[in-house]
């Protein structure tokens, strides 16, 4: 298991570092610059643009530019930020306790209905339960995340004054029971995707392992209807929902621009989109990063997990 | 009745049914505003959004400055003098002004203000007509004098209504410092409120300021959200969580239906233009005016604008102290277009479009991507100049790719983009029509994308800007603007109009073109 770790680290290193420069020149390559934005303000001078250029280190060709930022990524400083002049790590660092709050919100409140939802449709099949679950999917698979955010707001902030309309806190308020008020509609948003996609995965596969004769035989040994599912049900019908879990973790960590957006939820979603239309290529280039880093990270714990789900799977 | 059917009917019920219940609005003392962007920086030298001034403009003040008739009032400086030849202007502060850090202001912090804004190695974006001044005299710690090169008119709108910064905190700085110092996110400023919390992407709270110089505060503090989405923002107003608000012109009547807001109209200083990059065809004036004549400003401004924008004939302000009144918009005649090309030596070609020496009239439009309006004007427009027989292709795309080194403007073809440009109230016209600010190529600097060259114009810039007499700069910007109108280097489209929706609870707030009330006169009840 160690030996396959590692390995799978080398080939991590050896993608990330692909990923970094196809993404660096695609990004120096693309139409118009960090100066655009500048070039727009009637206060900033052309001559103050070519000084900004050449302060900037524009004036270099892209893969000098590419070379610098890798040594800095090596040597643990990401550069600065061309907008504010502040480090990026530093950027990103102040971001992580309203991202990682947000993200872990979303995916428990996936986890903890999507699995209940997933089962209950999977061993009530065909009821007005399940299909209202399956048109309740499909709703939300079909509906924008913008449209959805709108009309919650609207719903339970403007309209019924349940909960607060964005931001992270109230003015003066930094109560626990203040922050999990602004975390409800967000969160929601951003989970209840993955609510319906993991509970219709969990559905499909929680049906096929049904069939099967060992679940038979153990209803048949006179087992409890529970033991029944959790053991031999639910635990062999995992696998897939394990790989879309995986494949998840990236998009609920810097996917979020959306939901960040319309909740003013100062996340790391915004900051990348930010740097996206501004052409900052320091923090642009750190975004890539993490969100690539992520999706690998997501992968090898998915195909961890597997090996714990199922006993023939084994990594040497 | 099934349960199931009882709950769906319950729900129903619920979105239906009207809520009433009392706004709260923010608490007393507070004010709250909310803003699209992250400021990028709140050094006023360094910032680079709009952002940023909505939130610095609390924190800092100039020596003068515009009040909401659009004239100079004293502000850190209690007067002024210019010699006979326009060359010194002499300054006397306003004595007792201190920084929020306590620290006196003098004489010394206009001439770092200066050494700041033209520093080679500091980021600076900021610095229109600090590079006319020579040196700074401070005789005593009250009295700065500019010398300048030249007479130079503009010099009170680009550098006595520029904001102050404080020499005691940023003149130990070495440049690169002053690019990452922790000022660029809590300044220390003369204004009546100092930023006391800065929450990226999030909010900035300003606190009433105990040293301001002006009357004291009525507010606490000013609370600036940020919240990227529009949609959201009236949400937030309609919840009553803020203060005001810019209203987009889509929801302005449902704002407006909203009881205890007034809703405050007014002028923005931000016009809407198509600008025509002077490469092949278009570099005929003929041209240029056949697209005037062809685009459809009073169908746009009625239909897209919904009202809420105002006609355009030049780049200066309709209400302000330079408009040339006696201009009117050129009227929408797509017969007369198409006539003055033809005499123009234009003949139809295949698919009924115009040719001239076997080249193809061709004239793509460009817009940024993401604002509805413009995309919409495009169109209309587009469909417009089609029907005169000029071959236009549309094209949205992001800022950054509409005006960066890869962008339409810098493949030598003839391009019309549309977007708004924030003149100001006061001209400084020289980088925007002078031929020598014609870039010349995608990496060197101007501000003339459009390439218009004139040598009247030319001139007629040079001679505006030396002259400091005013009646006389008048009568040059009037003819200024009739050569504008008259060679249509850009189609002026449009002024903006902004609806700013007040709650009830908000008093003493006001916004024109130029101005707001002082803020230290704003209160909530």
């Amino acid at each position: 298991m160690g030996s396959y770790v590692a390995q799978r680290g080398v080939q991590a290193a050896v993608l990330l570092l692909l990923v970094s420069l196809v993404g660096y020149s695609i990004m120096s390559l693309a139409p118009g610059g960090p100066l655009a934005v500048y070039l727009h303000n009637p206060h900033v001078t052309p001559e103050k643009i070519d000084l900004l250029r050449h302060q900037l280190g524009l004036d270099q060709p892209w893969y000098l530019r590419y070379a610098s930022w890798l040594k800095g990524l090596v040597s643990g400083h990401w550069g600065y930020s061309y907008y504010t002049g502040r480090p990026v790590l530093d950027m990103i660092g102040e971001r992580l306790p309203a991202t990682f709050t947000l993200m872990l919100s979303a995916l428990s409140l996936a986890i903890a209905l999507s699995f209940p939802l997933g089962a209950l449709a999977a061993t009530h099949k065909y009821s007005w339960g399940d299909n209202l679950l399956s048109l309740g999917s499909f709703f939300v698979w079909a509906m924008p995340t913008f449209w959805f955010g709108l009309m919650l707001q609207m719903a339970l902030a403007v309209r019924w004054h349940l909960l607060p309309v964005a931001g992270m806190h109230e003015i003066d308020n930094r109560s626990v029971g203040d922050l999990l008020r602004h975390l409800t509609m967000p969160a929601m948003v951003l989970g209840i995707g993955s609510i319906a996609s993991w509970s219709r995965y969990l559905r499909s596969g929680m049906l096929e392992v049904l069939g099967q004769d060992y679940v038979r035989t153990a209803y048949a040994k006179g087992l409890p209807a529970y033991r029944v599912m959790l053991r031999h049900v639910l635990r062999n019908s995992l696998i897939p929902i394990v790989t879309i879990m995986g494949l998840d973790l990236h998009v609920l960590f810097s996917g979020a621009v959306i939901t960040e957006s319309i909740f003013a939820w100062p996340g790391m979603g915004r900051l990348f989109l930010a740097a996206l239309n501004n052409r900052d290529y320091p923090v642009q280039m750190a975004g890539l990063m993490i969100s690539a880093i992520l999706l690998i990270v997501g992968n090898l714990m998915a195909d961890l997990t597997y090996a714990a789900l199922d006993p023939r799977i084994r990594y040497e | 009745m099934k349960p199931q059917i009882v709950a769906v009917v319950l729900v129903s019920l619920l979105v239906v049914l009207p809520v009433h219940r009392t706004i709260a609005g923010p608490a007393p003392g507070t004010f709250v505003m909310a803003i699209t962007d992250n400021p990028d920086n709140l050094n006023p030298y360094l910032a680079g959004l709009a952002a940023s001034s909505a939130v610095y403009r609390f924190a800092f003040d100039s020596l003068y400055t515009i009040n909401l008739k659009g004239e100079w009032v004293p502000a850190l400086a209690a007067s002024y003098a210019v010699s006979p030849d326009g060359l010194a202007w002499t300054f006397k502060l306003r004595p007792g002004v201190r920084w929020s850090d306590g620290a006196p202001l003098t004489s010394a912090d206009v001439k770092f203000t200066w050494q700041l804004a033209t520093n080679k190695d500091v980021h600076v974006t900021y610095a229109t007509g600090f590079d006319k001044i020579v040196s700074i005299d401070t005789p005593d710690p009250l009295t700065a004098v500019y010398h300048l090169k030249e007479p130079y008119a503009p010099f009170r709108d680009q550098v006595m209504g520029a904001a102050l910064v404080p020499q005691h905190v940023l003149g130990s700085l070495s440049a690169d410092q002053i690019n990452r110092a922790p000022f660029n996110q809590k300044p220390v400023g003369t204004g009546p409120f100092y930023v006391s919390e800065f929450i990226t992407d999030d909010h900035v709270t300003l606190t009433a300021n105990p040293q301001y110089w002006g009357k004291k505060a009525k507010l606490q503090r000013i609370v600036v959200r940020i919240v990227p989405d529009e949609n959201a923002q009236v949400n937030l107003m309609r919840a009553g969580d803020l203060s005001v608000l810019s209203i987009p012109a889509a929801r302005l009547d449902e704002v407006k239906r909203m009881p205890n807001i007034t809703i405050k109209r007014y002028l923005a200083p931000t016009y809407a233009l198509v600008q025509l990059d002077e490469y092949e065809f278009l570099r005929e004036a003929p041209v240029r005016q056949a697209l005037d004549y062809a685009t459809p400003k009073e169908s746009v401004i009625r239909n897209i604008m919904k009202g809420q924008a105002e006609p355009a004939v030049s780049d200066l302000v309709p209400n302000g102290p330079y408009a040339n009144k006696a201009l009117r918009p050129r009227p929408y005649d797509r017969a007369r277009a198409r006539k003055v090309l033809l005499e123009d030596g234009f003949a139809p070609g295949p698919g009924g479009v115009l040719y001239k020496g076997g080249k193809r009239l061709e004239v793509p439009l460009w817009t940024v991507s993401g604002r509805a309006y413009f995309v919409q004007a495009m169109q209309v427009i587009a469909q417009s100049w089609r029907s005169i027989g000029v071959y236009t292709e549309t094209h949205a795309v992001s800022a950054a790719a509409l005006f960066g080194q890869n962008g339409p403007q810098w493949n030598g073809k003839d391009e019309a983009l549309i977007f708004t440009w924030g003149q100001g109230v006061f001209p400084e016209n020289k980088i925007n029509w002078h031929s020598s600010f014609i870039p010349k190529d995608a990496n060197s600097p101007g501000e003339n994308d459009e390439r218009y060259s004139n040598p009247e114009m030319d001139r007629l810039l040079e001679d505006a800007d030396r002259t400091v007499d005013e009646a006389k700069r008048h009568a040059i910007y009037d003819r200024i603007q009739e050569l504008e109108f008259r060679d249509v280097p850009i189609i002026f489209l449009f002024w903006l109009v902004n609806n700013n929706a007040v709650a009830g609870i908000v008093q003493g707030y006001d916004v024109t073109t130029f101005n707001t009330t002082l803020p230290e006169e704003w209160s909530t009840r």
